[in-house]
């Protein structure tokens, strides 16, 4: 009996920890793959529906929402370009007004070069009857159309989410 | 001399009867051997007893050789019976019975045992794994977002200023001339009134 103590041991422990064994990559992302778009998503969150023009995806935190309308959220959009113009120019035409709006904020502006592209991002405020939420859009261009990731959250949490959104930038693809 | 021979068939006759409660199985094997060898050394004593008898000139019971003969086959039947008796205490002793059994029962109680171990170890990891599955959380329909990278008004001028200010600018510029050619019509009508 003494002799089949530690197989049994053994045994208990493998069939516990093949149980308990997961895949965490896995169990943390989802991946939406539609609408010409790819990326990857926190597991807690789900796919919205968005009303946005331009939009082609939206995820959004459903633990963030009220009265149906969640507060931290990512929308992938797809401004059409004219002849001519490209990422750069859409970009400065886009901001050129775009903090006369009443209640919006510059915070911040910055462009990256990453792999010989460059990716424009601007980070403002919007207060809007009290409620102020903060954003980050991220302007690129993938297969000589542009996309902006907006990534937006409540002020107080736009911090913490920050990873959230950086899972999304960066492992967003145009399909 | 009466005594001897009807002791010896009392003897052959309660022989006869153990042997056949032995065969209905109303005896155990050992208790129909030891009773057989208690009897059958009591039958070979009253039989040395006669032989003496005879020897001495007395009177003995008379027999058939073909008595004799039955009984020296029972004889070695009973021996040999004894022999298999002593061959298998010899080589099938109590103890190595009792290990086998032992065995038997610790097997079963170890299968009983690793059994238990293994759906308890499946349990807790299905438990596990299930506790690890987050729940499914408010279904996307109820989620709307309305959020937008671009600006709330003139949202179709953002890539093309350029040809809306043209249009504008001649549309405007219709509209002057239309002006201009309504006035003159009317200054014309007017005239033509005047």
């Amino acid at each position: 009996m003494n002799k089949l103590i530690f197989p049994l041991i053994l045994i208990l422990v493998v069939v516990t920890v093949s149980g308990c064994v997961n895949n965490q990559k896995n169990n943390q992302t989802n991946i939406y793959s539609q609408n010409g778009v790819s990326f990857e998503y926190p597991q807690s969150w789900r796919v919205a529906n968005v009303t946005s023009s331009y939009a082609v995806a939206a995820v959004a935190d459903p633990t963030t929402v009220q009265n149906g309308r969640p507060s931290t959220s990512v929308i992938i959009q797809k401004p059409p370009l004219t002849r001519g113009a490209n990422l750069k120019l859409a970009y400065e035409n886009n901001y050129a007004n775009f903090f006369n709006q009443t209640g919006y904020q510059k915070v911040s502006e910055a462009n990256i070069t990453l792999n010989k592209t460059i990716i424009y991002e601007n980070v403002y405020t919007i207060n809007n009857a009290g409620l102020e939420k903060q954003y980050r859009a991220v302007w690129l261009s993938k297969r000589q159309r542009v996309y902006v990731i907006l990534c937006s959250a409540l002020k107080a949490d736009f911090d913490k989410e920050q990873s959230n959104f950086d899972l999304i930038i960066n492992s967003f693809r145009a399909l | 001399m009466i005594d001897i021979v009807s002791q010896e068939e009392k003897i052959i006759k309660r022989l006869k009867e153990l042997e056949s409660d032995y065969n209905r199985g109303m005896l155990s094997k050992n208790d129909f051997l030891r009773q057989k060898r208690y009897l059958s050394k009591q039958l070979e004593t009253l039989e040395v007893a006669d032989r003496v008898r005879r020897l001495q000139g007395k009177q003995g019971s008379e027999k058939s050789l073909d008595y004799w003969s039955e009984k020296e086959k029972e004889k070695k039947g009973t021996e040999d019976l004894e022999e298999k008796e002593e061959l298998l205490k010899k080589y099938s002793t109590k103890p190595l019975v009792e290990e086998t059994t032992d065995k038997g029962i610790l097997s079963s109680r170890t299968k009983i045992i690793i059994s238990i171990i293994l759906i308890v170890g499946f349990l807790v990891g299905t438990a596990f794994g299930v506790s690890m599955v987050s729940k499914p959380s408010e279904s996307p329909k109820s989620m709307v977002v309305n959020d937008t990278a671009f600006p709330l008004k003139n949202i179709t001028n953002l890539t093309k200023n350029t040809t809306t200010t043209k249009k504008i600018y001649y549309t405007n510029r219709t509209r002057l001339i239309n002006r201009t050619i309504t006035r003159t019509s009317s200054s014309a009508n007017n005239s033509t009134t005047k």
